[in-house]
């Protein structure tokens, strides 16, 4: 068994959060663990990604190009930017909200969210494209969105790590304090996933 | 976190050397912060008082690695952890080092960073190792980081000489599940013991440059007996030599390919072990040496290979065949063997039929709030009518350079925005010439520069960013923070006095969220004929963010987006609903006077 995740947002989105309460969900199930994350210069509201990969024996904590099991896109752009990671039968998870860069504020450059709707429909990978901030703000905060994609992640992701085990970690890293609106918002995410599956 | 010898825990690179230090029973540890390296030193600030050592952030590289070097004079296991451009601010006492030998274990890691993610240079630490003729580790996982930042300390005693241990970005900025080792308490009854071999004089330098010279091949031998070296043995009459993180990439991308060639697996990438390296090429019809970076291993095995008159075809950066440039990942060496190998590269399929959209980029940008947005702006407001040279440093602020704020015309390394700006002044006097320098970055290496312009009489107006904080390594303390690494309080360095001390006149100091004052002031530094330097002093939003809240008032906005083109607030939105503040807004309050229609307006609770 070899799981490989991609998790794309933007600087200050919770993607490492998120790849934290994966990688030790996995670490309890006695999987060895290579990940990887961009810090520093670029978490300054530039793109962010992580790749986390879990099973029996992993080496490159990098995944090649086609070879990702599942996506977490925290923000639609940045999820377009890096669904080439995934397999052909892979998972796509994506927040359809957009956070748009200076260069389309500014007017310097565009983004054409419908034809990014329609090439993420087009792809042959199992995708849930629903709005997770507004979940998230549903849940109490649009900090909680990486608590919405670990909720669908948790019941549409395709890894072997159960939802239960993933809602207590999560619980395990935050602050007591926030655990009503993260357990609200993960349950959001796993509802949303549910219901676009029937 | 969990201690325990024996347990398991999900670790970052840079924490599990932190973890092979204390297994090895430092008692100091020094660093300048710099990406990737900055949570080696992190964390080991946070487990000093628990495990009995000292742990500093240092003013810079150089000193960081001199008072590792003292406490190993006196006899105790030190180290210094520091990026690969830090290590050319240090290289003046690691190369005087290397003959003068150490007493206690000493251990210099370098974490190097090729892509470059976030460096001005991709240069590859292993040859400095080999320049200074020390030895160099290169682990390839959090594990191996661990065990051989530990074995480095007895490799440092055993040789007399500082070790280079050299994770890279993906060794260090890479989390692993780690088994945790024993921790051996820190000697602490040690003490110095006078000799003259502890002062570099000419003459002894000529008798340890050839003692250094000999223990080449003692370090060779023992690096040969280290864990860290292995051979795979395969099914092919080719091979595959690999070191560091590459190791991983050319495992999974022979899994990919189907290929089950030999593999020496290299941990001791300087110097090469040679009897291992040399047996494994006598008994290969051809090998690929995969590296990152630059060819220290290839270079090493084709002298090997000419001096042993070994037959053994060595393909690699030398012949074409990888590349010296740039972060490897499995399917850049995937393609390397392919391409050696004559094969035709398999891709795999295309996700969509459809091609992607075109995407906007998004590089990082200076936070919203951020005060140093404010301080360029004022500056650039006063030196636009007069053609000024706007000379940046290493910081957050380097991000001054995108639009809309272009506020950085120069920026090459740490300390240089003040002495570019004075060469630059020599050459077009009537020009003026703005340095910018963060607070850590002045400490650094901006003193030196600054009392070099009043020394000789420079016209330079030099403005110290100072937020309180090195912004962009993750917060580090510094020494004009008031707090040491340790989190106790430490004395504060005051940068007026220090200005004022190196003989600056004009100096004063504001707070570029006032915007107009810090506009007067501008105007003042650049109208002062002699050296000048403004103080631009505001917390940086991510440690103290303003207790406000602003919005803009429908009625009076005319949509011109004035805010977005001048300033540049990533809070501030321009979209079908027209020009909104996000609540993103960090409440500096900088945009409001930028608004010619006075629509941004403070949330009044
Ligand atoms: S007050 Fe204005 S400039 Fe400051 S963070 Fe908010 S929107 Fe940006
Ligand atoms: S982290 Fe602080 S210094 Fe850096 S860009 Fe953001 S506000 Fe500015």
């Amino acid at each position: 068994m070899k799981f490989s995740l991609v998790l794309a947002g933007v600087g200050g989105q919770g993607t490492i959060l998120a790849s934290r309460v994966i990688s030790l969900a996995a670490m309890e199930k006695g999987y060895a663990i290579r990940s990887t994350e961009t810090l520093g210069m670029a978490q300054r509201g530039g793109s962010v990604i992580s790749h986390l990969r879990f099973g029996e024996q992993i080496f490159s904590p990098l995944i090649p190009a086609g070879r990702a099991d599942a996506l977490l896109g925290f923000e639609l752009i940045e999820a377009v930017r890096w669904v080439s990671l995934l397999k052909k039968s892979g998972v796509a998870l994506i927040n359809s909200a957009v956070i748009p860069p200076y260069e389309v504020l500014a007017g310097r450059s565009r983004f054409d969210e419908d034809a990014a709707k329609r090439f993420l429909e087009s792809t042959s990978a199992d995708t849930a494209i629903f709005d997770m901030t507004a979940l998230a703000v549903r849940a109490g905060s649009s900090r909680a969105t990486n608590a919405v994609l670990l909720g669908a992640f948790s019941v549409k992701g395709g890894s072997p790590l159960e939802p239960e085990l993933l809602e207590r970690v999560m619980l395990e890293l935050i602050p007591a304090k926030l655990a009503d609106i993260n357990r609200r918002a993960f349950e959001l995410g796993q509802e949303a996933c549910l219901r676009s599956e029937t | 976190m969990e201690d325990k010898a024996g347990s398991r825990v999900l670790m970052m690179g840079n924490e599990a050397i932190a973890r092979g230090a204390v297994e090895a029973g430092i008692a100091v540890a020094a660093s300048y912060p710099g990406t990737p390296s900055s949570e080696i030193m992190g964390t080991l600030a946070g487990w000093a008082k628990k495990y009995g050592f000292h742990a500093e952030w240092s003013v810079n590289e150089k000193v960081a690695v001199e008072t590792a070097a003292g406490a190993s004079y006196a006899g105790a296991r030190a180290i210094a952890s520091l990026k690969q451009m830090g290590l050319n601010v240090a290289s003046d006492a690691v190369m005087s080092l290397a003959y003068i030998g150490i007493e206690g274990g000493l251990v210099l890691v370098v974490a190097d960073d090729p892509g470059p993610h976030s460096s001005q240079t991709e240069q590859d630490t292993r040859y400095f190792a080999t320049f200074a003729m020390l030895p160099v580790l290169e682990p390839s996982s959090a594990q191996e980081a661990k065990e051989m930042t530990r074995w480095a300390f007895e490799l440092s005693e055993a040789l007399r000489l500082p070790v280079l241990v050299r994770p890279t970005t993906r060794s260090s900025h890479a989390h692993g599940d780690v088994i945790l080792g024993e921790i051996t308490p820190a000697k602490v009854n040690c003490g110095f013991k006078k000799d003259p071999q502890w002062c570099i004089l000419p003459s002894l330098s000529a008798r340890k440059h050839a003692w250094l010279v000999n223990q080449q091949e003692e370090a060779k031998k023992l690096l040969a007996e280290s864990p860290f070296n292995w051979i795979e043995e395969g099914k092919a009459d080719w091979g595959v030599i690999t070191s560091g993180v590459s190791y991983n990439y050319v495992k999974e991308a022979l899994e990919l390919l189907d290929l089950t060639p030999r593999i020496l697996k290299i941990g001791t990438p300087y110097p090469l072990p040679d009897d291992l390296a040399g047996g494994f090429i006598r008994r290969t019809k051809s090998v690929i040496v995969i590296e990152e970076q630059e060819p220290v291993i290839e270079d090493q095995l084709i002298r090997l290979a000419w001096k042993e008159k070994i037959s053994a075809e060595i393909r690699g950066k030398r012949t074409g065949d990888v590349s010296r440039l740039g972060e490897f990942n499995v399917d850049r060496v995937k393609s390397f063997i392919e391409n050696s190998l004559g094969f035709m590269p398999v891709k795999p399929e295309p996700i969509s039929a459809l091609a992607p959209p075109a995407l906007p980029g998004r590089p990082p940008i200076l936070c919203a709030g951020c005060a140093h947005r404010a301080a360029f702006y004022a500056f650039k407001e006063v030196g636009k009518k007069m053609d000024a040279v706007y000379c940046g440093d290493i910081g957050c602020y380097t991000l001054g350079f995108a639009p809309p704020l272009n506020a950085e015309d120069t920026c090459l390394c740490m300390g240089a925005g003040i002495t570019i700006a004075y060469g630059l002044s020599l050459i077009e006097k009537e020009r003026p010439h703005l340095a910018f320098i963060g607070d850590s970055t002045f400490l650094h290496a901006g003193m030196t520069g600054l009392l070099n312009l009043v020394y000789n009489k420079a016209n330079v107006t030099v403005v110290i960013l100072d937020n309180e904080t090195t912004a962009m390594t993750g917060f580090q303390a510094h020494p004009g923070v008031g707090v040491s690494a340790t989190g106790d309080p430490a004395p504060k360095a005051d940068l007026e006095k220090i200005v004022r001390g190196l003989g600056v006149e004009h100096v004063e100091t504001v707070n570029p969220n006032h915007l107009q004052a810090t506009i007067e002031a501008a105007e003042r530094a650049l109208a002062y004929n002699g050296p000048a330097v403004v103080i631009a002093r505001a917390p940086c939003v991510n440690k103290n963010r303003p207790d406000k809240n602003f919005f803009i008032d429908k009625e009076e906005c005319t949509e011109c987006a004035i805010c977005i083109e001048e300033l540049g607030c990533p809070s501030i939105i321009k979209d079908a609903a027209g020009v909104t503040i996000a609540d993103t807004c960090a409440g500096c309050g900088v945009c409001v006077p930028i608004c010619p229609s006075e629509a941004i307006k403070e949330v009044t609770p």
